[in-house]
């Protein structure tokens, strides 16, 4: 395998222990985990199992409590808070279950809002990628809308957009269909499923396995650790037991 | 009712599950309430309250307005005997006049001599204001005839305080000034009228002019009061005056030339130098309950949405829009009550506070207390500040859409925005508000600063003043009492510690003191309404060494300006300027008008003194007459008057009172000593209107500064609570810490700068109401409006930093995942 096969994200042993009045949790034990450029990866498990405790810290929200993790082959477990919220805003594009537009915000606003944090980017470029990541998802004709005039799916795909306008290293989405109907859930989908053929690689939290399909790998947690999927559904069964 | 009871319950239940909130919101009210209930006790006292007379609105005082040419800058002055009996004869509209003026008395009945003051009133005098004695009975007409004024009527307090309320004393004799006087009634506690100085005149005695006396036109030295007849009303006694003045200057063009009458409710009157003030910090503390409202407004407005789902469920379960209304208005005039009960704490302290600057300006027939009005004016302000601060959120609230509510969307809602709208339009007004008394305040220490630049012509530090109250027919002749003052002065000069030691007749910026006609040797004579008017003051030799008063020309009084000898004045620089301007003023004569026998002689040219007060903006035109030739001054029939110590000492002033007082009682034990005072002591009274003024707007302004400043603070740490989800997104979307802080800095300085521009435009729009109680200093000063500009957006920008510091604080991941 040559250099392009090099692992976007390489992370090992990590471990992410909460605590709260006394009280450790162990949200993350011993985590491996390595995705290529352009793969699309879909993370499944039981509810508190960790998975959105991964993609927090996948998505430098967070900070492991122990472990390694390389970003583009740098180090990043470490890193201050600027330095963090530098990567967030460039390498990483976010789309949550609950869409997360902001309510004051047109949608044009809330595209653009990412890149306004980015320094030095000449406004045309910025209304350029924009429009451009409005146009992906289909949502250019509606810029001047506020959120609450939209639609739920509409909504979502608006933040799909604003994660695709500063053209992320990699797209990290919890239960992106979560509070959406089944068609409007398809088309989000279909919407990844695009984006990856295009070349974007995602890393997606779902419950549901139909959507879980439409990844390229599935990664199965378990309490806080990956689990291959035999081993998950005997675990699954003992717990049932 | 039942409903009352119930939103009442409901409302206190509320108000103590959220102590925190109520507690600011009761503070805030008490504070604005409070300060409100302080300065309109006040204003109802001075201003709104009839004075105690009977029909007092149909009372008026007349004044002599005199011609502007010679009195620069004097609107109003006493009235002549003469003018006075022609008024009153040729009027229509007055149903009665009387005249009267100070008369000071030592009474030796007592154990030590006592310096009594008096008014010597003429017939009709108590009859004008309408008042009858409490015992005894008030003075015939026959008494106010020379040789029969031997009779007094004493004020209550004055019988109280010295006879013990003896009720047998009314028929018996007291002795003043060596005569006996016949006590013939005491006046109620009430009567207190009129009063000289901080205290009320202490008792009544006719006036008893002779015929020359009354024919006296050209010297003005009484005041006349005068009853409307019933059905004339201001405008008439005005026109009237004016037609009688006219007539009296054509027939006595010498003495009436340029002089006319003015007529003016004697309550207006009476408060003239108070009401500005009084009006300027009603106006300032209605600013303060107006941001105290709307931060109350604000607090309500936060916790209402923040029970919006609860009230959306109350709704939901079929509550109507007007009871929900009720419910936010009980609320909200429940806690302005509870504010204003406190508030009349508040206010009993700040009154007190008020009432110790304001001693010296307010009339003392002018009684503040917190009476029934007081308490019914408290009581209604409490309601409407609780309604006023109800209203906007009960209207919101009514009429918030029950769906909406329940629908809980992403980042804010519509109603809650509208509500945030609402929330910073209050803000806005705050800000402007306060910035409006910031800049009052400003103004008013700018002005005090400049006042106390003002150098008044002495060196006020290390000079103890005191008075020798001699009475009027003490001295029989003016040798004796010169003799008198020269054995006091040579004593005091002799005491160690003294480095210097003078007389004078009215210290500088003590409200006293005589304006005199001149006539200028070698000028063409002219009628004495024409002559120009100096400042006229007898000084001993040893006065300009004390006051350190400097000598730019010529000599000091000295052994030489005794009787008998040329009469020699001095005059200060200003008097130089004007009458020889680039002219050496030594050797040049003039006369005073009033003793024209004597040609006197510029012998010395002294420095500028602020007479009337550190403010006079007239020129200190001042003449000095030596007193040592008061012998050969005065014309006819002497009657003695006091004179004041003035003595420069080596150590403090204040540990030489009784070795001074000793020194005049060695003289002569009679003479009661009053008015014990340093110049220092002086110098700080005459500033008190405006350091009062200073430092009652400095409070208020300062208040509202707090309170706006709590305003933009609960504003800003609701909204960053509101929005911690929407900070959480957009900290994953990759905003620093630079970011979040900017943007909460820029959400509470939005609407801080729109009330800053808002408040200057509505400063420089109301200078002119704070004109007149300022001092060399414009209303509109750009420092003044810059510096309180800054240090208003600098207060607000101290109040965003603990809301920005949490928005900075917040963690996205805990942030997003509550959301
Ligand atoms: N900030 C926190 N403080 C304490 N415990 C936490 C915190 N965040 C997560 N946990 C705990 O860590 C564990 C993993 O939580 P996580 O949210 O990653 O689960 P999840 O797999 O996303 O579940 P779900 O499918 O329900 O979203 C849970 O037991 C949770 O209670
Ligand atoms: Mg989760």
């Amino acid at each position: 395998m040559s250099d392009a096969s090099q692992p976007l994200i390489q992370i090992t042993d990590m471990t992410k222990v909460f605590y709260t009045d006394e009280i450790e949790t162990h949200a993350l034990s011993g985590v491996h985990l390595s995705v290529n450029k352009g793969e699309y990866v879909a993370m499944s498990g039981p509810s508190g199992c960790g998975k959105s405790t991964l993609l927090s810290i996948i998505g430098l929200l967070d900070t492991p409590t122990g472990g390694r993790y390389f970003l583009n082959n740098k180090a990043v477990e470490n890193l201050d808070f600027a330095e963090r919220a530098r990567i967030r805003n460039q390498e990483i594009g976010f789309i949550f279950q609950s869409f997360n537009l902001i309510g004051d915000l047109t949608v044009y606003e809330n595209v653009e809002l990412p890149l306004t944090y980015r320094q030095r980017m000449p406004s045309a470029e910025r209304k350029g990628r924009v429009m451009e990541a409005l146009e992906r998802v289909g949502m250019a004709h509606r810029v001047r809308h506020y959120p609450s005039q939209l639609s739920g799916g509409q909504q979502q795909r608006v933040a799909v957009a604003r994660a695709l306008g500063g053209k992320p290293s990699i797209l990290l989405a919890d239960e992106p269909t979560g509070n959406l109907d089944s068609r409007n859930g398809e088309a989000v989908m279909e919407l990844l499923a695009d984006l990856h053929r295009e070349g974007a690689t995602i890393c997606m939290v779902t419950h549901d396995p139909r959507f879980a399909k439409h990844a390229q790998r599935e990664v199965h947690l378990f309490d806080g650790k990956v689990v291959a999927e035999e081993e998950l559904k005997k675990l699954l069964a003992d717990v049932g037991a | 009712m039942n409903h009352l009871l119930q939103d009442l319950r409901f409302a206190l239940r509320q108000l103590l599950k959220s102590l925190g909130f109520s507690a600011v919101a009761v503070l805030t009210l008490a504070l604005g309430i409070g300060a409100n209930t302080a300065i309109f006790s006040v204003v109802n006292g001075a201003l709104l309250r009839p004075l105690p007379f009977k029909d007092p609105d149909q009372i008026v005082r007349v004044w002599h307005t005199p011609p502007a040419k010679s009195f620069p800058g004097i609107p109003t002055f006493s009235v002549s005997a003469a003018n006075y009996f022609d008024w009153q004869r040729d009027n229509h509209v007055f149903e009665r006049m009387a005249i009267y003026n100070y008369r000071g008395f030592t009474l030796t009945s007592t154990a030590q001599p006592l310096q009594v003051d008096a008014s010597a009133v003429s017939s009709g005098f108590f009859e004008t204001l309408g008042v009858a004695p409490l015992l005894g009975r008030v003075f015939s007409p026959e008494e106010d005839r020379p040789g029969h004024t031997n009779v007094v009527v004493l004020s209550h307090r004055f019988w109280q305080e010295h006879f013990g309320a003896d009720p047998n004393l009314v028929g018996h004799n007291i002795t003043m000034d060596g005569t006996n006087f016949l006590v013939a009634g005491v006046m109620p506690g009430s009567f207190r009228f009129p009063d000289y100085g901080p205290m009320p005149v202490q008792m009544w005695t006719p006036m008893g002019w002779t015929d020359k006396e009354r024919a006296v036109r050209g010297e003005h030295h009484s005041v006349v009061i005068a009853r409307l007849k019933p059905g004339v009303d201001l405008k008439q006694a005005q026109a009237e005056m004016n037609t009688i003045s006219s007539r009296l200057e054509q027939l006595y063009p010498a003495d009436d030339k340029g002089w006319g009458a003015l007529v003016v409710p004697l309550h207006q009157d009476m408060v003239t130098d108070v009401r500005p003030a009084l009006l300027v910090l009603l106006g300032a503390v209605a600013f303060v309950l107006l941001i105290a409202c709307a931060n109350v407004a604000n607090l309500v407005l936060a916790r209402t949405f923040a029970r919006q789902k609860e009230i959306a469920i109350r709704t939901a379960l079929g509550a109507s829009s007007p009871r929900v209304f009720r419910q936010v208005l009980t609320e909200s005039v429940f806690l302005a009550v509870i504010g204003g009960s406190l508030g009349l704490i508040v206010a009993a302290f700040g009154q007190r506070f008020i009432l110790s600057f304001l001693a010296n300006q307010l009339p003392d027939s002018v009684m503040v207390h917190l009476d029934l009005q007081v308490l019914a004016f408290t009581a209604c302000i409490s309601v409407l500040t609780g309604i006023f601060a109800g209203v906007l959120p009960a209207i919101r609230l009514a009429h918030s859409d029950v769906n909406q509510a329940l629908k809980q969307g992403l980042g804010r809602t519509d109603e809650s925005s509208a509500s945030h709208g609402t929330r910073r339009i209050l803000v806005v007004v705050e800000v402007a508000l306060s910035l409006v008394l910031l800049v009052g305040a400003g103004l008013m220490i700018r002005s005090f600063q400049q006042l106390q630049r003002v150098a008044p012509g002495f060196e006020s530090h290390g000079v103890l003043t005191m008075t020798a109250a001699i009475a009027r027919a003490k001295f029989a002749q003016p040798t004796e009492e010169v003799n008198f003052f020269e054995q006091t002065l040579r004593r005091v000069r002799a005491l160690p510690g003294v480095e210097a030691a003078g007389v004078i007749d009215d210290i500088p910026l003590d409200n006293g003191g005589s304006h005199q006609p001149i006539s200028i040797e070698g000028q063409p004579e002219v009628a004495m309404a024409d002559q120009p008017e100096v400042d006229v003051r007898l000084i001993s030799a040893g006065y300009l060494r004390s006051m350190h008063i400097p000598l730019l020309r010529g000599r000091d009084f000295g052994d030489q300006d005794v009787s008998d000898r040329p009469a020699s004045i001095l005059i200060s620089e200003s008097m130089a300027r004007r009458f020889w301007p680039g002219e050496d003023p030594i050797g040049k004569r003039l006369t005073l008008t009033f003793s024209p026998k004597q040609v006197r002689e510029v012998v010395g040219v002294v420095g500028d003194v602020k007479l009337d007060s550190l403010d006079q903006e007239r020129p200190s035109t001042t003449l000095y007459v030596p007193f040592d030739q008061l012998a050969s001054t005065e014309e006819s029939n002497f009657s003695s008057f006091p004179m004041t110590l003035v003595v420069r000492t080596a150590t403090t002033p204040a540990s030489m009172v009784s070795a001074v007082t000793n020194a005049i009682h060695e003289v002569d034990g009679t003479v009661p000593v009053r008015d014990v005072l340093t110049m220092d002591d002086v110098l700080t009274k005459s500033l008190s209107q405006s350091r009062f003024n200073t430092l009652l707007l400095g409070v208020f302004a300062g208040l509202a500064l707090l309170l706006a400043a709590i305003g933009i603070y609960s504003v800003l740490s609701y909204s960053v609570r509101q929005r911690v989800p929407e900070i959480g997104i957009r900290l994953a979307l990759g905003a620093r810490m630079t970011d979040v802080l900017r943007m909460v800095v820029i959400e509470g300085m939005k609407p801080t700068l729109l009330g800053v521009a808002i408040g200057v435009a509505a400063a420089f729009a109301m200078g002119r109401l704070v004109a007149s109680l300022i001092f060399q200093v414009k209303p509109t000063d750009p420092v003044t409006f810059l510096v309180v500009a800054a240090l208003l957006a600098l207060i607000a920008l101290l109040a965003c930093i603990i809301p920005a510091y949490r928005a900075s604080k917040v963690d996205p991941v805990i942030a997003l995942r509550n959301e």
